[in-house]
């Protein structure tokens, strides 16, 4: 539930670090301009704080501290982001705002999208209810590397090591990047 | 005047059905794909057998230490079958890392991963272990001889 929290700040984090730098200023809707910010920032924050984790590993804490750390780093940096940028970049954003014609089709667009986001949220969690451990490379390669980083000290460099997947390469990919694996761990 | 109002209402129209190519194209390409979940999770649920590898390997990974590197031991020979036995085997006994046998230097524990009844303690003796303890389904412990 901790690590849920965290992420969750991570995500929020990300949302700061966006709206502070200027990077989600988008004409719209409210609801659009929240929904982009909060799916794009959510993605910075976790991607971020996945970043801050390993390198902490690889100072030698422990696994629960550098996921906290990590989290509440991206959390920080986005609040003083908020904080000290947005006010600033504010008054661009609303002059590049031009009003919109009406597109009575759009509608359409909406409903689609809707329709389209459930079918592939229902298909996710059938699929993860049948095999919750994932398919071939969830397995092979991005929870197993996770289960290595999530033990801590010292058998998280067995993510990293050319040894995992009986040496060969092309079975676990060590050479992988450990954004995702990280991810994972740090829950 | 008219031509650029022409003009327009051609491209609104263009532009609508581009729309409606897009709405049909995800909503059908997402239905496929949900369809396509539910079967397989209806006819090969959990397809790798990661829970039973989780359940063969539990009594045995009880034994090791967290961390700890393993020697692997197989009857099979190699190919797909083996590389699948042996991701099974090392997704279950994680965090220990798996290492192949024989190998430059020999962990003081290894996991024998047998696909059939075989003469376990010749086939430890091969690799230079004796045979600790077996848990049953092809899943057996073994401890090195000697230094």
């Amino acid at each position: 539930m901790i690590g849920w929290f965290c992420l969750l700040a991570a995500a929020l984090g990300g949302c700061g670090l966006l709206e502070g730098l200027g990077w989600a200023r988008w004409p719209g809707p409210t609801w659009l301009r929240i929904g982009l910010r909060g799916s794009l920032g959510a993605g910075l924050g976790i991607g971020l704080s996945s970043g801050v984790f390993v390198p902490l590993l690889w100072a030698g804490l422990q696994v629960s501290w550098a996921a906290v750390i990590g989290n509440l780093t991206v959390t920080a940096l986005g609040g003083l982001a908020w904080k000290h940028w947005g006010r600033r970049t504010a008054g661009e954003s609303r002059a590049l705002r031009q009003p919109e014609a009406p597109q009575p089709w759009l509608w359409a667009l909406r409903a689609a999208g809707v329709v389209t986001l459930a079918l592939v949220a229902a298909g996710w969690a059938a699929g993860t209810k049948a095999s919750p451990h994932g398919d071939w490379d969830a397995f092979s390669i991005w929870n197993l590397r996770a289960k290595f980083l999530a033990s801590g000290q010292p058998g998280w460099r067995y993510a990293v090591s050319p040894e995992i997947g009986g040496g060969q390469l092309g079975a676990a990919h060590p050479d992988y990047p450990l954004l995702l694996s990280a991810t994972v761990a740090s829950l | 005047m008219r031509r650029d109002s022409d003009r327009a209402r051609s491209r609104a129209g263009r532009v609508r059905f581009a729309a409606a190519i897009v709405v049909l194209a995800s909503v059908g390409a997402a239905f496929q794909s949900f369809d396509l979940a539910r079967q397989l999770a209806r006819h090969s649920p959990d397809p790798f057998q990661i829970e039973i590898a989780l359940l063969r390997f539990s009594a045995l990974g009880a034994r090791l230490p967290a961390s700890a590197v393993v020697g692997y031991l197989s009857d099979l020979p190699p190919g797909d079958r083996a590389t699948l036995a042996f991701l099974q085997a090392q997704y279950a006994l994680a965090p220990r890392l798996l290492r192949p046998l024989p190998a430059r230097s020999r962990p003081d524990w290894a996991v024998g991963n047998l696909s059939r009844p075989l003469d376990l303690r010749a086939l430890g003796a091969e690799y230079g272990y004796v045979a600790e303890q077996d848990f049953g389904n092809g899943v057996v412990l073994y401890r090195r001889a000697g230094p």
